[in-house]
């Protein structure tokens, strides 16, 4: 890395700088924290290498990462499959117990999993929507079982809550008796964000939400997630390979790159000026429509990409 | 190969591709027999395609744009068949030919690459070896020049280091070398036409440049026409310069990408393209189309996106328009095509404006 991060090192106290505006005008304070976070990975390697006491091969999916995302603020996640946008946000959501570093949950440290009341602070959206549903559990009695597992409303109103969800995300009301399968993509996708939104949580870690979808479907789950952001209030990780749809949706990025962060800032600062050398090429590599990339930058990037 | 490659296949966005096309679709009809019915995913498609040109096929989840794809290949997956119309392959209808003769003169004039390289390729064999099969066993090289042929095809493609990629199973390549490889495998024929199905769809955006340039090239320099299924717009763009908008099983526009994006004059495509996040201008609201796509199970009356077209009239529910010319390549099935600006609301305004800035 080229040191021109300006993340590395120096903790959360300089990304936290006043000057950050979201599109809504105010921002908060923290609501979830990572800080030298790193998740290593160790491989089993083969029979014979353990035979010969060789030690596993260790994948470092995340190496020494800090972020912040503060109240009311979508902050967009980039970079390519392996860079460890992925691993790193489900530690933050607590799905992995971290090789070292802290998760913090509104300025609480995580130890290991998160307890009930953390869970209901961060919720998760997956890519694959379908996956992430229990096939043979109607989209009421997935709902109802969050509903009361936390103890989230009386019994009684488990029901009407439910209606609100579906409604909430925009399916039709007869959605609560259906089964995952009877739904097109987009509206799985939807399923799963009523899903996580069950739990009334501060903050949405959004996995790729959009990524295996049709684009004008794309266009319809980003709207609501805009609008849902908008109106509950919600603070948002939102973790894409997809440039443009980061860009619609991200107040600030941060660009991974083989387990770090090297770039973050302002959405369109980040993307209007970029520093460091992997955003430039990243950015050069987007297909955009009627226009090729600016060439000097393209073939740089493309020699460099090569390698 | 040069001689292929004269005047107006270097300009082909500007200059039209004369001569014999490789490979035309006259009306094909494409069905699915299902337990519960059949489903009638191509509905009548033709389009053409030329060496040298890039052509895409764009529309979203069954739209029908990759089994029209395969139709042209002869590889339907079963049940599929094709139930109507005609495949003309470099000038002889393949329709009516015994299925090995068939393969045979499909194979020698088009080849194909398809979106998960990683299944396309024998996980037993060694690359070099897959990209040497055709040259050894059909083209009749002996054992040396099938493998030098290999190891040219291989630096065609971009593989650096092909005397030591030579002998790497598909497992050891990254996602982008393996798509190369199926590149590799394409070429080892001679192709005049590449078939392409979402080729880069599951590669990273870096890699998927260096994969598009690739394909860029071997067009450019060889004279090597591709057909481009995809359902990025993008990609379409920066790719082909002809472009064919698929719904419902129907082509409903076509024409020269440039013109398509700058002034559509089918609804669809109009909205399609405002639905696409541009990753240089933020706008917090996309466009998005309500409703969803039509069931092909059913016979469709009328325009099959009618009931989620803005600039809907009557007469598009019960009369299916015709794909017609506006003049020059560009044909747009709507009945409302003449007449862009007074198509309401973010449709209107995209027909006119286009995203061509």
């Amino acid at each position: 890395m080229s040191g021109t991060s300006p993340s590395t090192g120096s903790g959360s106290v300089s990304i936290g700088s006043g000057s950050v505006s979201t599109a809504s005008g105010s921002v908060g304070e923290e609501v979830l924290a990572v800080e030298g976070l790193v998740q290593h990975f160790r491989g089993r390697g083969s029979a014979w290498g353990r035979l010969r006491g060789r030690p596993p091969k260790v994948v470092k999916a995340v190496d020494g990462v800090d972020l912040v995302l503060h109240r009311g603020e979508t902050l967009g996640l980039v970079g390519e499959s392996g860079c460890g946008k992925s691993t790193l946000s489900r530690c933050a959501a607590g799905l992995y117990t971290p090789t070292a570093g802290v998760v913090r949950y509104a300025r609480q440290p995580l130890h290991g999993a998160p307890d009930r009341a953390q869970r209901r602070l961060v919720q998760m959206v997956f890519q694959d929507p379908y996956s992430s549903l229990n096939p043979r559990m109607t989209v009421g009695q997935t709902l109802s079982e969050i509903l009361t597992y936390h103890r989230l409303v009386p019994r009684a109103q488990v029901r009407a809550r439910v209606g609100e969800l579906i409604d909430l995300v925009g399916l039709p009301t007869r959605a609560a008796d259906q089964l995952p399968r009877s739904f097109s993509g987009g509206q799985r996708q939807r399923i799963g964000i009523a899903r996580a939104l069950a739990l009334e949580p501060q903050v949405l870690i959004a996995d790729e939400p959009v990524s295996a979808l049709d684009v004008s479907v794309q266009a319809t789950i980003i709207n609501l997630l805009l609008d849902l952001k908008e109106t509950l209030g919600l603070s948002m990780l939102f973790v894409s390979h997809n440039m443009a749809v980061v860009r619609q949706i991200s107040d600030r990025i941060a660009v991974m790159h083989d387990g770090v962060v090297v770039e973050e800032g302002d959405t369109s600062e980040v993307f209007e000026h970029p520093h460091d050398d992997y955003t430039r090429l990243l950015l050069a590599s987007v297909p955009r429509i009627g226009g090729a990339p600016a060439p000097a930058t393209a073939g740089a990037a493309t020699e460099r990409g090569l390698r | 190969m040069s001689t292929l490659v004269d005047g107006p296949l270097r300009q082909p966005r500007s200059t039209p591709v004369t001569g014999t096309p490789l490979l035309e679709l006259h009306d094909v009809d494409v069905e699915i027999p299902l337990p519960h019915g059949r489903l009638h995913a191509v509905r009548g498609v033709s389009l053409t395609a030329y060496a040298g040109q890039a052509l895409g096929l764009v529309g979203e989840s069954g739209s029908g744009k990759s089994l029209t794809l395969r139709a042209a290949m002869d590889l339907l997956p079963s049940p599929a068949v094709i139930t109507g119309g005609s495949v003309v392959v470099a000038g002889t209808d393949v329709t009516g030919m015994r299925p090995a003769q068939r393969r045979e003169h499909i194979s020698s004039a088009m080849a194909m690459i398809f979106q998960d390289a990683l299944t396309a390729l024998n996980p037993t064999m060694r690359i070099g070896d897959q990209v040497a099969e055709v040259p050894r066993q059909r083209l009749g090289m002996s054992r040396s020049a099938a493998r030098a042929r290999a190891l040219d095809l291989l630096v065609q493609v971009g593989i650096r280091d092909p005397e030591q990629r030579y002998r790497a199973f598909p497992h050891e390549l990254s996602g982008g070398m393996r798509q190369r490889v199926c590149i590799a495998i394409a070429l080892s024929a001679e192709p005049g036409l590449i078939l392409a199905d979402e080729p880069t769809t599951a590669l990273d955006v870096t890699i998927q440049k260096q994969v598009l340039d690739v394909l860029g090239r071997l067009r450019r320099d060889d004279g090597v026409g591709l057909v481009l299924v995809t359902h990025d717009l993008a990609v379409v763009s920066s790719t082909c310069s002809e472009l064919d908008v698929m719904y419902g099983g129907r082509v409903v526009e076509e024409g020269l990408t440039e013109v398509l994006l700058s002034a559509p004059r089918h609804p669809y495509t109009a909205a399609l393209l405002r639905s696409v996040p541009d990753p240089d201008a933020p706008v917090h609201r996309l466009l998005t189309i309500p409703g969803a796509p039509p069931d092909l199970l059913q016979p469709i009356e009328g325009c099959a996106f009618a009931p989620r077209c803005p600039a809907v009239v009557d007469r598009c529910r019960t009369e299916r328009p015709p794909l017609a010319s506006l003049g020059g390549p560009h044909a747009s099935a709507c009945w409302r095509a003449h007449e862009p600006e007074r198509w309401p609301g973010a449709v209107g305004e995209a027909a006119l404006e286009g995203v061509l800035r």
